[in-house]
C-alpha cells in the first residue's frame, strides 16, 4: 500500500511529539493490521492443499475429464484466492480455468473440466498457480505447483486388417523364411500348392481327398522378432512435410507394433526423435511380448518429437545389431535417400527381412531391386492402403 | 443473490463512508479554528461538510451518466453551486431565527460586501474543498470498476484514494492533537500526556479502511473480469464480513498494548539488565543453596562414620560493620517496567520497520539526492550504510534458512517403538513406515549408507529383497512424497505404504543377519 510507512512516520513523529495515548491506538491499529494481514496470507497460502485427479494415459479421440479440488486446511478464513490451472492448448480451450473464491475453514473447492484428447503427445497440466491476499491491499502472494503433471495421448491405431495385411503374420510376403519359424507338429490347415514349396509339406490325404495338390500350413513355433525403426531425423525430412509425414510415420509404427502385440509377437521399438519427458531421444525398445511391452512402445510413441539426429544409416546398423538372426526390421522413413541400398544389403547379409514404409517421397527403386517390400503410405487416411507388403 | 444485496449495500454505504470521513476531518478543523474565532458555529461547518460530501458525491454520478459535457455541463455545475452557495449562507438561519435574517438581510441590501464574512468565507472555501475531493473520490470509486483496456487504470485510482485518506488522516491528527493538547501547551514538553478516546479520529480512520477495503475488492473483481476469472458465490458478502471482523481483531488486540510510558527508554534499558542481573543472582543462590545441601548430606554421613566431635564449636565470628544506605531512589515498580519495555519494545519495532520500508520503496530520490553538490556526500555515506547494513541482514537470512534447511535434510531418526501409531499424522505415519522398515532391514545387515538416497537404498533392497520389489518401491515412493513434496498426505495416502510395511517386516523377520 503507497504511502503507509510514511503515514505511520509521520503519525509516530505526532503521537510522541503531542504525547497523545489515542495517536499511539491508531498508530498500534495500522500496524497490527498490517502484521496479522501479512501473517495471515501467508498462513493462507500455506494452508491451501490440492489435488488433481486424473487419468494418466488416454487414446485419441477421448475425453478425459479431470477434476481439481482445492481445499483450506487451515483454521483461518482465506478472504479470496484465486486459482488458476494452466491447461495444454492442444486439448482445450481456452488453454486456462480460473476461479476466485473465498474458502471457510476446511471448505473446499471442485474445479471439473474436461479434456479433448484430438492430438497425439505428452501434455502437462498446470501449474497449479494460487493467488492470495489481505482485504485491504497491503499485499498479495502466489504459490505454484512444484511436482509436474502429464497426461499422454496415444497415437491413432489403425487396426492391421484395415491394412489388408494377415492378422497373425504381416510379413508372409516371405515365404521362403517362414518354415524356418513354423512347428511341423501343428497343423493350422491347408492351401494350395504353390511353386516354391516344399513336397515335403504336401498333404497327401487331403489332395487326394479333394483332387489337387494341397501343401500344411503350420502354426508358427518360434515368435517373430520384430523390430520397427522410427526415423523422426528431422533433417530426413522436407519442411512442407515435416508434420504430416512424421505424424503418419508414428501411426504407422503405433499400428504395427499393436498388432504384432495383440498377435503374441516379440516386437520392438526405436526411434531417434526427442522425447520431451526424458529431454533424450527415446529409450530402445528391445523386442520384447506384452501388454507392457506395447505400452512402453505406445508411450515413447505419443510422446516423441522430429528432432535432429544422427545418420539414418548408421543409426539404423546399429540399432540391428542385438537382433536375433531372421527377425523383421521394419524402417519407417520419410524418403529413401540413395545411401540406404547399402543398409539393406547389411541387413539382408546379416539374415534380417527388411521391409521399408515410406511416409513422404517416392521409392527411388534401389529397395525394390534388392526384393525388399516397399510401401508408401504419404497420409494417415491412407494407411489402409498399405498393401505392397 | 447475497452478492447481490452486498453489491447494492456496499454502494449505497460509499458516499456516506466518504461524507463521515470529511465530517470527522472537519469536525477537529472546525474546532481548531474555533479557538481563534470563538463565535464560529463549528456544528453548522461539520453539518454542511457532510451534506456538501454527499451532494458532490452524487451530484458527479449523475453528471457521468448523463455524460454531460460543454454548455450542458457548465449549467449543471452553475446551479449546482448556487444552491450549495444560498444552502451555506441561509443554513446558520435555521438556528439564529429569522429576525436575525431579516435584519442581515437589511445590511445586504445596503452593501452587498457584508455577505461575505469571515465565517461565510471559511466556509465557502471549506465546502469548495471538500466538494473538489469528494467529487474525485466518487469518479475514482467508479474507476475502479473500468477496464484497462478502456482507457481507465484501476490501481491508479485505487492509489490515488489511499493518498487522499492517509493526507486526510495526517490533517486530521494534526488538527485534532493541537485540538486537545491546547495551542498553548503545544511547546511544553512537561505537560502530561493526554489520553481518553477521541472519537472522530476513531471513526475517520474505521470508515476509511472500510473504503479501503471495499476500494481494493472492487479492483480485483475488476481484474479478474478482465481476465476472464469465474468469481465465485460469496466473496463481495464475506469480504464486508471478514473485513470488519478483521478490524473487531486488531483493535481489541491493540487496546491491550500500553500507548504510554512511565519510565524512559536509557531507564527501562537499566531496569531489564538490573532484572537479568536478578536473576543471574537467584541462579547463584540456588546453585549455592543446592551445594551446600550436597555437603550438609556428605558432612552427616561422614559424622555417622568418624563419630561425633567432642570439640566446643568456634563461636561465631562478629558480623562486620556495613557503611551507611545511600538514601532511598524511585525505583519503577515491575509493572511500569514491564509496560513501558513493552511499549518501547513496539514503537521502535514499529518505528524501524516503517523507516525501512519508507527508504527502501524511494530509492530513487535517494539516489537523486546523491548526486547533489553539498548534500551529495552525506546522502551516499547513508546510502553505503544503508546497502552494507542491508547486505548484512540479507547475509544473515540467507544463513539462518540455509541451517534451516540443512536441520530439514538431516536424515530423520525413526519414531521410538512404543509410539502410538494413531497418534501420529499420515504423513509421519508414512514416514515411520519407511524408516521403521529401514531400521529393520539395518538389523539384517541392509544397512542404508550416510549418503545413499531413498532410491538408491530401495534398488539395494530390491536386489536383494526380490520377492519384495513391489513393496519396497511403494513404500519409497510414498516416503518420498511425504518427506520432500509439499503436498498434503491423507489417511488415505497410509494403506498401501501400510501393506508393504506389514510384508516387508515379516520378510525381514525371516532373513538371516548378513555376515
Amino acid at each position: 500500500m503507497r504511502d503507509f510507512w510514511g503515514f505511520l512516520l509521520i503519525l509516530f513523529v505526532i503521537a510522541a511529539f503531542l504525547r497523545i495515548d489515542f495517536f499511539f491506538y491508531i498508530l498500534y491499529l495500522f500496524a497490527g493490521l498490517a502484521v496479522i494481514t501479512h501473517w495471515w496470507t501467508r498462513r493462507s497460502i500455506r494452508g491451501l492443499e490440492f489435488r488433481r485427479t486424473y487419468q494418466h494415459r488416454a487414446f485419441l479421440g477421448e475425453v478425459l475429464t479431470t477434476r481439481l479440488v482445492v481445499r483450506n486446511t487451515d483454521w483461518l478464513p482465506i478472504p479470496w484466492v484465486r486459482i488458476h490451472e494452466s491447461l495444454p492448448l492442444a486439448l482445450a480451450s481456452p488453454a486456462f480455468i480460473s476461479r476466485a473464491v473465498s474458502l471457510w475453514p476446511g471448505e473446499s473447492l471442485e474445479i471439473n473440466y474436461t479434456l479433448d484428447c484430438r492430438r497425439r503427445g505428452l501434455y502437462r497440466l498446470g501449474p497449479v498457480n494460487l493467488n492470495t491476499g489481505d482485504l485491504f491491499g497491503f499485499g498479495d502472494t502466489s504459490a505454484g505447483e512444484n511436482q509436474p503433471h502429464y497426461v499422454t495421448v496415444y497415437p491413432k491405431i489403425v487396426p492391421l486388417a484395415r491394412l489388408r495385411l494377415p492378422s497373425r503374420s504381416p510379413f508372409v510376403s516371405l515365404p521362403y523364411r517362414q518354415r524356418l519359424f513354423e512347428d511341423p507338429s501343428r497343423v493350422r490347415g491347408v492351401r494350395p500348392y504353390q511353386m516354391g514349396d516344399s513336397p515335403r509339406h504336401i498333404h497327401w490325404t487331403a489332395t487326394a481327398a479333394v483332387g489337387e495338390l494341397l501343401v500344411k500350413q503350420y502354426e508358427p513355433a518360434i515368435a517373430l522378432e520384430t523390430l520397427v525403426l522410427l526415423n523422426l531425423g528431422k533433417e530426413s525430412y522436407d519442411a512442407r512435410w515435416l508434420y504430416n509425414a512424421s505424424e503418419t510415420g508414428i501411426v504407422v509404427a503405433a499400428s504395427i507394433l499393436y498388432h504384432l502385440a495383440q498377435a503374441g509377437q516379440s516386437v520392438g521399438l526405436m526411434v531417434n526423435g526427442y522425447d520431451p519427458l526424458t529431454q533424450a531421444a527415446p529409450q530402445p525398445l528391445p523386442p520384447a511380448r506384452g501388454q507392457a511391452a506395447l505400452m512402453r512402445g505406445l508411450d515413447i510413441l505419443a510422446r516423441v518429437e522430429v528432432a535432429p539426429a544422427q545418420p539414418l544409416l548408421e543409426w539404423a546398423r546399429r540399432a540391428a545389431s542385438d537382433l536375433a538372426w531372421g527377425s523383421t526390421v521394419v524402417l519407417v522413413t520419410p524418403t529413401e535417400p540413395p545411401d540406404l541400398a547399402g543398409l539393406w544389403l547389411h541387413l539382408k547379409r546379416a539374415g534380417f527381412s527388411p521391409v521399408l514404409i515410406l511416409t513422404q517421397g517416392p521409392p527411388n527403386g534401389a529397395a525394390r531391386q534388392l526384393g525388399i517390400p516397399v510401401s508408401v503410405i504419404p497420409y494417415e487416411s491412407e494407411v489402409g492402403d498399405l498393401a505392397g507388403l | 443473490m447475497v452478492d447481490e444485496v452486498a453489491v447494492q449495500f456496499a454502494d449505497r454505504a460509499r458516499p456516506f463512508l466518504v461524507a463521515t470521513m470529511f465530517a470527522c476531518v472537519m469536525e477537529s478543523v472546525a474546532l481548531l479554528i474555533q479557538a481563534f474565532l470563538p463565535d464560529w458555529n463549528a456544528i453548522y461547518a461539520v453539518v454542511a461538510i457532510f451534506l456538501i460530501s454527499l451532494e458532490a458525491f452524487y451530484a458527479t454520478r449523475t453528471a457521468q451518466r448523463l455524460r454531460l459535457s460543454g454548455r450542458d455541463r457548465w449549467i449543471f455545475r452553475l446551479s449546482e453551486w448556487t444552491v450549495i452557495l444560498l444552502a451555506l449562507k441561509l443554513g446558520p438561519y435555521a438556528t439564529r431565527g429569522l429576525d436575525a435574517l431579516a435584519a442581515d438581510f437589511a445590511a445586504w441590501e445596503a452593501d452587498l460586501a457584508t455577505l461575505f464574512n469571515l465565517e461565510f468565507i471559511i466556509v465557502l472555501a471549506l465546502a469548495a474543498f471538500t466538494w473538489m475531493e469528494s467529487g474525485d473520490v466518487a469518479r475514482w470509486l467508479d474507476d475502479l470498476t473500468q477496464p484497462t483496456e478502456a482507457g481507465f487504470n484501476p490501481y491508479l485510482s485505487l492509489s490515488a484514494i489511499q493518498s487522499l485518506f492517509f493526507v486526510g488522516g495526517v490533517l486530521l491528527v494534526i488538527a485534532a492533537g493541537l485540538t486537545q493538547v491546547g495551542l498553548q501547551s503545544v511547546l511544553r514538553q512537561d505537560r502530561p500526556p493526554v489520553g481518553g478516546v477521541i472519537l472522530n479520529v476513531l471513526i475517520y480512520f474505521v470508515s476509511g479502511l472500510l473504503l479501503l477495503s471495499q476500494a481494493r475488492m472492487e479492483v480485483l473483481h475488476t481484474q479478474w473480469r478482465v481476465s476472464r476469472v469465474d468469481i465465485g458465490a460469496g466473496i463481495r458478502s464475506r469480504w464486508v464480513g471478514l473485513g470488519l471482523a478483521t478490524l473487531i481483531v486488531v483493535a481489541v488486540l491493540a487496546l491491550l498494548l500500553p500507548t504510554r510510558y512511565s519510565v524512559g527508554v536509557l531507564d527501562v534499558a537499566a531496569g531489564v539488565l538490573r532484572a537479568l542481573g536478578n536473576v543471574g543472582l537467584m541462579i547463584g543462590y540456588g546453585l549455592n543453596f543446592l551445594l551446600f545441601l550436597i555437603l550438609g548430606l556428605f558432612t552427616m554421613l561422614l559424622s555417622l562414620f568418624l563419630g561425633r566431635s567432642t570439640g566446643e564449636a568456634m563461636p561465631p565470628p562478629a558480623p562486620p560493620v556495613l557503611p551507611a544506605a545511600p538514601p532511598p531512589t524511585a525505583t519503577p515498580d515491575w509493572l511500569s517496567l514491564l509496560r513501558s519495555l513493552l511499549f518501547w519494545l513496539v514503537t521502535t519495532g514499529i518505528l524501524g520497520y516503517a523507516l525501512a520500508q519508507f527508504i527502501g520503496a524511494r530509492r530513487e530520490w535517494w539516489l537523486s539526492l546523491a548526486q547533489h553538490r553539498s548534500l551529495g556526500w552525506l546522502v551516499r555515506l547513508l546510502l553505503s550504510f544503508w546497502t552494507q547494513s542491508k547486505a548484512v541482514a540479507v547475509r544473515a537470512g540467507v544463513a539462518v534458512r540455509q541451517r534451516l534447511a540443512q536441520a530439514r535434510r538431516a536424515i530423520p531418526t525413526p519414531p521410538p517403538a512404543w509410539l502410538r501409531l494413531n497418534s501420529l499424522s499420515p504423513r509421519e505415519l508414512v514416514m515411520y513406515f519407511y524408516l521403521s522398515t529401514a531400521r529393520r532391514a539395518e538389523e539384517s545387515g541392509l544397512p542404508r549408507g550416510r549418503s545413499q538416497t531413498a532410491r538408491e537404498y530401495s534398488e539395494r533392497l530390491q536386489s536383494t529383497l526380490p520377492e519384495g520389489e513391489a513393496d519396497v518401491t511403494t513404500l519409497t515412493e510414498a516416503f518420498e512424497a511425504a518427506r520432500y513434496s509439499a503436498h498434503a498426505v491423507g489417511r488415505e495416502d497410509t494403506a498401501r505404504p501400510r501393506r508393504s510395511w506389514e510384508r516387508l517386516r515379516k520378510l525381514l523377520r525371516g532373513r538371516a543377519p548378513e555376515e
